[in-house]
């Protein structure tokens, strides 16, 4: 396995509702909060692809009245 | 006003015109009058460009094309692809651009991708084979009335460029108005365009800078030249354009530059008058080309070198080149500093800046940013990471790996991953491989990729099969027909089996070294003009050497090889040659007799005053 299967990370989200990685040891920074998952880059990405079903940021979503 | 020198620049005020099509449309109103775009054949003023871009719009909103849509367009260079653009973004949607060459599968694989609901085309045999294809393809000449403009926000979709992905499946970036008015914005403070300026539109339209050369004109009442189609890669109708519409601005990767700067006379720098600026972007810039630039053009003209990504509206760091990044000891010129709302930072693997003058991992923030990879959370979400710093914010890796001088200065390094550029284009290795091993028979596959000659990388591939009968040519013709003209393999090997590591893992340094194929049954060349083509080629293509019934593509030739063999050739023989012989007279023999043709009827041209000049000359 490589470092890189074996690196663990978090699911973080943004306030515009953006999802992305973070070092699973590490505390998100400014403006991003845990989502709860947690695994190996595949496992949150897979994550983050059953989650993020719009991907316009929030404040588009709301200016396009939706 | 001096090189480098900022203009002032007027007109221009993001917050009120959130989009380029109302940026656009606003430089309309002040100058409705003023010629927008020219072609071959035609022109069109401010006012008839958003007429037509009005009369488009109407017929897609009637398709049921609204905001954040995307529509596919397979269009030509004319002036009908600036309206068209224009039309597509006043319906509130995005444009997908793709090449009109591009294989039907690729073509329909991305268009389903992008969940494109209306395909843009205009030449019969492209739409037929479209329609076949279940797609729904409008005329880009269709009217109807259009209602009032939909609500387009700054953040909604200008623009989705799709690029090479690792996996096979390639990835449509997602283009903001906000980002790329930015990028247009900062091009006019750094180049102060005045109105009436013409800017050549040479880019293929698929190369994310092709943006700048259409957009930056229009929003400032500049002019947009279109090159005619097909000819963006030859040098010599390049210079002719930009002599023709006295452009002030060229735009190239550093490939092209080369050609450009090889095939320019003295004429031609006299009568390249107005040209006052030059950017290279795509591929780092090595010093001796800037060097060759500085020795053809002093100070006269400036040469911008630009570093970014289609993910982050398409550059972000700017360096003016100076004489001494000419003499530069480096592999490649400076990337400079980020430009106007860009930030670039060096990180490590833990997301903590570098010193400067240590390597690391180059990522980009700003206003830049795309809204992600269209319809594809999981690779947004892998390739957009939180900005350390920044409340909130986002930034983009890159995959390239650089350092900050502490002059604040960036290089370029290296790249993380298997990404290579060829020509400017950016191409993953392992969709090269996906696509290959798709091909019945094929065992296991390796890309890789070699530098044939000092200015020229090519892809090569090895192959196993489990089937006798899957051959180089098999597979060259499998691949031709899935993957675009830069990603396929210019030399295929089939190979027992792939080195390997202890780990199981490929040995990509006991790969063999790829070479230029060789000819299959040398010929030697038997006449005079033969030897001379045959000469010119084996240089070109880096091949040993070159019979007279070899195929100049088959060795391993592209168009812009091709481009500089015709340049050699022009020169051998004293005669004008156009670039399309290699391509209708690709082996040596062929090519042979159509050049004797041109020289003789070259000699029949002549006066007798003249042979009798030349003959005691």
């Amino acid at each position: 396995m490589t470092q890189q299967e074996s690196e663990l990370f978090k699911v973080v989200v943004n306030d515009e509702e953006q999802y992305s990685l973070w070092p699973v040891h590490r505390t998100p920074p400014n403006g991003w909060r845990e989502d709860g998952a947690s695994g190996t880059r595949d496992e949150c990405l897979d994550h983050i692809r059953n989650v993020w079903q719009d991907m316009r940021p929030l404040s588009l979503r709301r200016h396009m009245g939706d | 006003m001096s090189i480098g020198e900022p203009a002032i620049v007027t007109g221009m005020d993001q917050q009120s015109l959130p989009t380029l099509h109302d940026a656009v449309a606003a430089q309309a109103a002040r100058t409705p009058d003023a010629v927008a775009v020219v072609d071959g054949s035609s022109a069109l003023t401010y006012r008839d460009l958003m007429a037509r871009a009005e009369a488009l719009a109407g017929a897609l909103a009637d398709r049921g094309v609204g905001v954040d849509d995307t529509v596919a367009v397979l269009l030509d260079r004319s002036v009908t692809l600036a309206a068209a653009l224009l039309g597509i973004m006043r319906a509130g949607a995005a444009y997908l651009p793709l090449e009109t060459s591009t294989p039907p599968v690729r073509a329909r694989q991305i268009i389903e991708d992008a969940r494109a609901a209306v395909v843009l085309a205009a030449d019969d045999t492209c739409i037929a084979e479209l329609r076949a294809a279940g797609l729904d393809v409008v005329h880009p000449d269709s009217s109807a009335a259009a209602g009032s403009p939909p609500r387009v926000n700054g953040a909604n979709l200008c623009a989705v460029y799709y690029t090479s992905g690792s996996t096979g499946r390639p990835k449509g970036v997602a283009c903001t108005h906000e980002g790329w008015l930015n990028r247009l914005t900062w091009m006019q403070h750094r180049h102060g365009l005045r109105p009436g300026e013409t800017v050549l539109h040479k880019t293929t339209l698929t190369f994310d800078d092709s943006a700048v050369e259409l957009f930056w004109p229009l929003i400032v009442g500049g002019r947009v030249a279109m090159l005619p189609p097909r000819l963006h890669r030859d040098p010599r109708a390049i210079i002719e354009a930009a002599v023709e519409y006295q452009a002030v601005h060229l735009s190239f990767v550093p490939a092209m530059l080369e050609l450009f700067l090889e095939t320019l006379t003295p004429a031609d720098l006299a009568r390249l008058s107005a040209l006052r600026s030059v950017l290279s972007s795509g591929e780092a810039l090595r010093p001796a080309l800037a060097a060759r630039f500085f020795a053809c053009f002093g100070a006269r003209v400036s040469l911008d070198n630009t570093w970014g990504a289609t993910e982050v509206s398409i550059d972000s760091t700017c360096h003016v080149c100076g004489p001494a990044d000419g003499e530069a000891t480096t592999a490649a010129v400076s990337l400079g500093r980020p430009i106007d709302r860009n930030e670039v930072l060096v990180l490590d693997g833990n997301l903590d800046p570098v010193a400067d003058g240590e390597p690391g991992d180059l990522y980009i923030g700003g206003v830049g940013l795309a809204r992600g990879y269209l319809h594809d959370p999981r690779r947004t979400a892998d390739a957009f990471r939180p900005h350390p710093f920044r409340q909130g914010e986002r930034l983009y890796r890159t995959g390239d790996r650089g350092w900050r001088g502490r002059d604040g200065l960036l290089h370029f390094l290296d790249r993380q991953d298997r990404q290579v550029k060829i020509r400017g284009v950016r191409i993953e290795l392992g969709e090269v491989e996906t696509v290959l091993r798709g091909c019945p028979g094929v065992a296991d596959i390796a890309a890789t990729v070699w530098q044939a000659t000092p200015t020229d990388k090519r892809i090569a591939c090895f192959v196993v099969t489990a089937d006798a009968t899957v051959t180089a040519a098999t597979l060259r013709e499998y691949a031709a027909q899935r993957l675009p003209a830069y990603a396929i393999p210019s030399s295929i090997a089939v190979i027992e089996h792939l080195p390997r590591l202890p780990s199981g893992k490929l040995d990509r340094q006991a790969l063999p070294t790829p070479a230029a194929p060789e000819p299959v049954e040398y010929v030697v060349p038997r006449t005079p003009t033969e030897d001379a083509i045959a000469r010119i080629w084996a240089d070109v293509l880096g091949a040993r050497r070159v019979g007279a019934t070899d195929d100049f593509f088959v060795l391993g030739g592209h168009s812009l090889l091709a481009v500089r063999a015709t340049a050699r050739m022009i020169r051998a023989f004293g005669t004008e040659i156009p670039v399309s012989l290699i391509f209708e007279s690709p082996t040596v023999d062929q090519a042979a007799l159509r050049v004797e043709e041109l020289v003789l009827a070259s000699v029949r041209a002549l006066t007798d005053e003249d042979a009798i000049r030349m003959a005691s000359s």
